[in-house]
């Protein structure tokens, strides 16, 4: 059962992204609690937990859905504590349940429009922004400021096909003008470009964000040209646990074949890169813009904040 | 006598083991017995039934355009909501889609749209999904046998016995709605371990789930056109409506067609251009029809289905048993050969029949023992219809492959059950 879990949260994280993937968690959750034919609280209690168990070890495991799913469980703890002694009905337990979950998609929902607001007060006014990963983040924002009256032009950095046409896709679609260029080729273009703006899957314990695959080169070689790197991101998706290692980033190798001659090849593939913090600038969350000074202390807060949760989840 | 015979034989070995396509084995075929002298160049042409092939094409870019509007997917996934993850819902509902879904588009395009959201769910949940596949593909061909359009065997049959889309609801809609019925009844008992409730196991439900919400990004992951789809369907009851009425209009199905297929054509040509819709028109299929009709002209000139239908009709006083000889005769050679072949050759020994037997009140019988063997029998093996090969090509694209005897094993045993109810139904009728 863990595997497909992590086989189908990994599909829908690479298809539709990390917030989507959170909002389609916190409603399967919702109806599935809403639809179970269970008999009685310690049931439901029991496959809640078992089901924080598999949250809580896919491979790889998503923060920004581990974290709700223990504020999920710290309202059930906190039900049962308050009606100790007294026989749980079923019915309302199940309704208080599928109402916390609600909240906590309400939240996911509105998360996005708090990160929107904040960018409002970057400035892109006469600039060319680079992007390069499939992150619905960094389109909102672009879109949020187009919409604001700034002019500004994107260039697109082409890397696998379907995620850059889904890019082409959606600037078009908020009518925003914008060039393609192959992400190989992007040192032909460096003095035109003012910042980059990149998404991030989410911040670890060792102060590496994970990142689509290819971002890291491009931070590099901007870092090193000093053009400011922006990466958007929500502060529910930093990874608050302590990291088993620095890279586990995981590798497929795929058997080819060339297209027209007898040649069979290995290639590989990887998951996702990693660029540490020291290599950003500015990270937008939706409790403000921090430089890496500052968005190591927030994430060292909710690391913080989170063990609290933890240990009043197992205290109760 | 005998070499159109054995030309049709001959070019039906090749279509079977593949040595080339189809519409160049039957066209060769047809070449070849005009070449021979057993039909001039005028009879090979009077022997094409165009009314077949216009329905035929007609119909395919019918469901090309309607297809492209996206909403069979957007049903299908519609659907897949409505069952919560629910094993069983899924078995029944998709059983029934599938089979109304074949009843009015083909049957290939049926498996086209079911398969893949099958696969993809049941993969998801961990489960086998062969049981289902097999069970998909059974439904294509047992629901294209409800109505006139639903198998192109039945189209042959129509325009030859001047069968009318009403006709053939109201003569096929007791055995094959009691087919459905009884293999969704076997399908559920036999995989029943796998069909249980999921509601009272939270884990699997909670997979369910985000896999039909994911099904639901992937599949109607496409800008979905209200009014594309508001044409489509107009379009699609119109000319339902008027296959339905085509006694009171007084027109052939086959212009009904082609009228529906050309107003969607220019109603939609801004959303889909002419040519993409006649992508959708399978040509060479429709030349295999051709080289086909000119194959059994030949074969009729020869007088030897004359004597076949002579044969069959001495064969037995009893005219039940003639209609049981068509029926399983005609399930068992469809099982193994192309049932369109087959069906070509006998609607000329069925009209042999059918003068021999002039007194006999329930002489069109002969014409729903032939259609409901030809398509039930197609279910008996992987060879046996062109869905059952679409179906286990898909199924092996996504890692499940379905080999003939496994695909046998189960579908011939569930074969024979339809073909049991198709014979107690024509029974009754004989002796009511």
């Amino acid at each position: 059962m863990l595997d497909r879990f992590s086989m189908v949260m990994g599909e829908i994280e690479k298809d539709l992204g990390t917030n989507d993937l959170n909002i389609l968690v916190l409603t399967a959750l919702r109806d599935s609690i809403a639809h179970y034919k269970g008999r009685t609280v310690e049931e439901l209690t029991s496959q809640l937990e078992e089901i924080i168990h598999i949250f809580n070890n896919t491979e790889p495991r998503y923060a920004i859905v581990i974290f709700n799913v223990h504020t999920v469980y710290r309202e059930i703890k906190n039900i049962l504590q308050k009606e100790s002694g007294i026989k749980h009905d079923f019915g309302s337990f199940q309704k208080a349940i599928v109402s916390c979950v609600n909240d906590l998609l309400q939240s996911a929902l509105e998360l996005g429009d708090q990160i929107l607001e904040r960018a409002e007060a970057l400035n892109l006014e006469g600039k060319t922004v680079l992007i390069h990963d499939h992150s619905h983040t960094v389109q909102d924002v672009l879109y949020r400021l187009k919409k604001k009256g700034q002019k500004f032009r994107v260039l697109v950095a082409e890397q696998d096909m379907e995620k850059t046409l889904r890019n082409i896709e959606r600037l078009t679609a908020y009518e925003i003008p914008f060039q393609v260029v192959p992400a190989h080729m992007l040192s032909n273009m460096e003095d035109e470009i003012d910042m980059c703006f990149f998404g991030a899957l989410t911040l670890k314990s060792t102060y590496d964000f994970v990142v689509d695959t290819g971002t890291n080169a491009i931070i590099s070689e901007f870092h090193l040209q000093k053009k400011p790197i922006y990466i958007f991101l929500s502060g529910s998706k930093f990874s608050l646990w302590k990291a088993k290692k620095k890279e586990e980033t995981r590798r497929q190798i795929h058997t080819r074949k060339h297209p027209s001659k007898k040649i069979h090849f290995e290639r590989f593939k990887f998951s996702h890169d990693r660029v540490p913090l020291s290599s950003v600038d500015v990270v937008v969350t939706e409790d403000g813009i921090f430089d890496g000074h500052g968005t190591a202390k927030l994430y060292q807060k909710k690391f913080k904040e989170h063990e609290d949760l933890l240990r009043e989840i197992n205290g109760i | 006598m005998l070499v159109p015979v054995a030309i049709f034989f001959l070019a039906l070995g090749l279509i079977a083991f593949e040595v080339l396509d189809k519409a160049l084995v039957a066209l060769g075929g047809a070449v070849l017995v005009v070449l021979l002298g057993f039909l001039t160049p005028e009879q090979a042409l009077e022997a094409v039934d165009f009314e077949t092939i216009i329905l035929l094409m007609s119909m395919m870019m019918l469901v090309e355009i309607s297809r492209k509007s996206g909403i069979f997917s957007w049903l299908n996934v519609r659907l897949v909501s409505i069952t919560r993850g629910n094993p069983l819902a899924i078995a029944i509902i998709f059983s029934i889609i599938t089979a109304l879904f074949s009843a009015f588009l083909d049957n290939v395009t049926t498996i086209i749209i079911v398969v893949p959201i099958t696969i993809e769910l049941f993969r998801g949940l961990g489960r086998d999904p062969k049981p289902i596949i097999l069970q998909e593909i059974l439904m294509s061909n047992i629901g294209g046998a409800l109505t006139l359009i639903g198998d192109p065997t039945h189209i042959i049959i129509g325009n030859a016995a001047k069968l009318t889309f009403n006709e053939f609801i109201v003569n096929l809609i007791v055995p094959v709605g009691g087919s459905i019925v009884a293999l969704i009844g076997v399908f559920v008992i036999f995989r029943w371990k796998h069909l249980k409730p999921i509601a009272n196991n939270l884990k699997t439900l909670l997979l369910s789930n985000m896999l039909i919400r994911k099904l639901e990004y992937e599949f109607l992951n496409i800008e979905l056109s209200k009014s594309f789809i508001v044409k489509s369907l107009a379009v699609i009851g119109i000319t339902l409506t008027g296959f339905a009425l085509q006694t009171q209009l007084g027109l052939p199905v086959h212009i009904i067609g082609l009228a529906g297929a050309l107003l969607l054509a220019i109603i939609c040509a801004k959303n889909i251009h002419v040519h993409d819709a006649l992508k959708g028109v399978e040509w060479t299929t429709l030349l295999f029809f051709a080289g086909l009709f000119v194959m059994v002209g030949g074969i009729e000139h020869t007088g030897i289905l004359d004597s076949i239908s002579r044969y069959i009709v001495s064969s037995s006083s009893d005219f039940g048993m003639i209609v049981m000889y068509v029926l399983w005769g005609s399930a068992f050679i469809s099982m193994f050969l192309d049932n369109v072949g087959f069906v070509t050759v006998m609607v000329p020994v069925i009209m042999g029949m059918e003068v021999q037997l002039a007194g006999e009140p329930h002489v069109q019988l002969l014409w729903w023992a032939l259609a409901l063997g030809a398509v039930m029998g197609g279910n008996g093996t992987i060879i046996g219809a062109s869905a059952n090969v679409v179906g286990c090509d898909l199924a092996k694209k996504h890692g499940a492959p379905i080999g003939f005897f496994e695909y046998s094993k189960y579908a011939f045993p569930t074969a024979m059950v339809a073909m049991l109810i198709c014979t107690a139904y024509l029974l009754f009728r004989i002796n009511s």
